[in-house]
């Protein structure tokens, strides 16, 4: 047999040649019973009939967006598209509003050549999209088809997980870049050919698809899906299908492990039997320590082993993973000193996998141990889809070192002994149950809301636990009476609660009292600082506060 | 699995509403069930999370999506306990 090719539809047709019998998708519609089952024969049947479909409408080379549901059917479809050489860009299921208005962004940016989704939503999706075709999956389901050649530099799939709602950003994975995060988890994680995986996370997402649904069927093994909203009603479903299909290999945010400790009682919890599980990974989001040993000690009753833990760093703009700690050794957690601010405990995120080179470098560009965390190898992303022209554009920020070129992560960290600690984050993305919020939509969302808001700075404080959102309003005090703040903060939060999901702590502070550039830009992560040093007498994060601002007028 | 329509409507707007304020830090007598879940805080997060308590409390299915569908207690008890056409 021929070595296939670098494109892991391909890889996968593979496997399912090998062991056309073995189960490669199960899915638990509501996380509990079993509603559908696919083998690597009929998910191999199934992607190619997809395949033919897209070529007959002539989408080869061009970017469809898949608005699907969960399920084999989102799989199939998007493995027909790497085989039929369509560039597949996946995006939430249409079936909430804030889902319908972040496809209708990422239709805006990607401009592509068709939205393909299922029957009921169709409607809804022509309304947005109204100029390109907007497909019935069922109706793309056709016989034959070629197997066309792909090289391994064409854009594979695009990556809308970071992007802010004003411009969104289209990360391109090419097919190469694929194949290589494929091996590097592969490697970094140690995991079996015959992986069973269980997954909540969700298919649109770089660690969702990269890392729970390709990478289980790019080793021959099965991954086993349920909804995320499954997972978040009732979050023993998820473990429960980790008992269930003695799955190796489940992972979430740290954000999925406190909700297990919380919503899972311990005379739940010990019922479980949880020995199975080998690679427990935490990425995506600051890895906890304290949320994962709370978690293993509700759970080491059920069998779960600490050793399982593994963190791990990556970022949509390196496919998925680029760092991984050592599988099967659990946490490794040090004080880190803090410039200035003296020292924290941080969670090991391991060594770069094999294949990723780290470098860090300060503010001008200059080699440090402590500083922006930059990303280059096989895996890295040549840039950013450019709609209109169909072609990429490099990172603005990237650079040139021995002829390897370089992302710049915007995430700030430092090596001890070989093991990267990321400590913070400079890009103005927050992180909030899991999900990636721009400080800069937020702060609009403040700014529409009430004109009297001059200026706005929003930002994400760790409680212990998780991070709130905390945003600080100027407002200019003549305009309103000293009564009024909580009122007014109030009206803001749940503004931004509307149109975010997310509930901040709204802060009212005198016109002026945000740190600025000199050209007037406002200083996020200053005035991150200059907060938690209490110096507007603030550092309550209570959730869904409005807290009143003393007047020293 | 109970059957919703056999849910009387007061309990469970009840229920939700002690729920939520009890999540929240909310004040009950202050609360009106008609209010959009949003404008008082209720995330998305939490609500389904609320989904889930729910049906452990009245042995129903939920599907969280109806609570972006009917997004305030009296809108989602008036569907959810309609009886089923």
């Amino acid at each position: 047999m021929n070595e296939p090719a670098e494109n892991i539809a391909a890889w996968i047709s593979r496997n399912a040649r090998v062991q056309p019998t073995r189960d490669a998708i199960i899915f638990l519609e509501r996380g509990e019973t079993e509603t559908e089952r696919l083998t690597y024969e009929e998910l191999e049947a199934r992607a190619a009939s997809y395949a033919a479909g897209l070529e007959r409408e002539g989408l080869r080379g061009r970017a469809v967006v898949i608005a699907m549901p969960p399920g084999g059917a989102f799989v199939s479809l998007f493995l027909g598209c790497l085989r039929a050489g369509v560039v597949a860009v996946p995006v939430p299921f249409p079936d909430s509003a804030r889902n319908l208005q972040r496809i209708e962004s990422i239709v805006a940016d990607a401009l592509p050549a068709a939205t393909v989704s299922v029957r009921n939503e169709i409607p809804k999706l022509r309304a947005i999209a109204t100029a390109h075709p907007v497909i019935d999956h069922e109706e793309l389901l056709g016989v034959g088809g070629s197997t066309p050649d792909i090289a391994a530099q064409q854009p594979a799939l695009i990556q809308y997980t970071s992007g802010s709602t004003q411009a969104p950003k289209g990360i391109v994975i090419t097919h190469a870049n694929l194949m290589a995060n494929q091996r590097m988890i592969h490697r970094g994680f140690d995991l079996p050919a015959d992986v069973i995986g269980a997954t909540w996370l969700p298919h649109f997402h770089d660690m969702g698809l990269i890392g729970t649904i390709l990478q289980p069927l790019f080793l021959g093994g099965t991954a086993v899906l349920m909804p995320p909203r499954a997972f978040v009603q009732k979050p023993i479903r998820w473990l429960r299908a980790i008992e269930r299909y003695r799955a190796h290999t489940a992972g979430a945010p740290s954000f999925g492990y406190e909700l297990c400790t919380r919503m899972i009682a311990a005379d739940d919890a010990a019922k479980l039997d949880l020995s199975h599980w080998r690679r427990a990974f935490c990425g995506a989001e600051p890895v906890r320590a304290n949320v994962l040993a709370l978690f293993a000690q509700r759970f080491v009753p059920a069998g779960f082993s600490e050793k399982a833990f593994l963190p791990c760093y990556g970022l949509a703009e390196t496919t998925l993973i680029t760092a991984a700690s050592h599988p099967g050794s659990g946490l490794k957690l040090r004080d880190i000193a803090l410039n200035g601010k003296g020292s924290r405990q941080f969670v090991s995120c391991g060594r770069p996998v094999e294949g990723s080179t780290l470098r860090l470098r300060d503010e001008d560009g200059r080699e440090t141990n402590f500083g922006e965390i930059c990303v280059g190898g096989p895996h890295v992303s040549p840039g950013l889809w450019l709609g209109k022209e169909g072609g990429v554009t490099p990172f603005a920020n990237a650079f040139i070192e021995n002829g390897e070129s370089f992302l710049r992560t915007g995430d700030v960290g430092t090596c001890v002994d070989g093991e990267l600690f990321v400590v913070d984050r400079i890009k103005d993305i927050l992180v909030l149950y899991g999900a990636k919020h721009h400080a800069a939509d937020i702060e609009i969302c403040a700014l529409d809301h009430d004109p009297d808001i001059r200026a706005a700075a929003a930002f994400a404080v760790d409680d212990g636990e998780r991070e709130r959102l905390v945003v600080l309003c100027e407002l200019d005090r003549r305009k309103i009476g000293k009564g009024d703040y909580s009122a007014h903060g109030g009206r803001i939060a749940k503004h931004i609660s509307e149109v975010t999901g997310v509930l901040p702590t709204v802060h009212i502070v005198a016109t002026g009292d945000l740190p600025r550039t000199s050209s007037g830009k406002i200083q996020r992560f200053a005035a991150k600082t200059k907060f938690l040093s209490g110096a507007w007498g603030i550092s309550n994060v209570a959730r869904g506060a409005a807290v009143p601002q003393a007047s020293d007028e | 699995m109970n059957d919703p329509n056999k849910i009387d409507p007061a309990i469970l707007k009840a229920w939700m509403a002690n729920y939520i304020c009890g999540v929240l830090g909310l004040d009950r007598a202050a609360f009106s069930t008609a209010d959009r879940f949003d404008t008082y805080g209720l995330d998305s997060v939490e609500a389904v999370i609320m989904a889930g308590v729910m049906e452990e409390e009245f042995q129903v299915i939920v599907d969280p999506h109806r609570f972006f569908d009917t997004p305030s207690i009296d809108e989602f008890t008036a569907v959810f306990t309609a009886p089923a056409v």
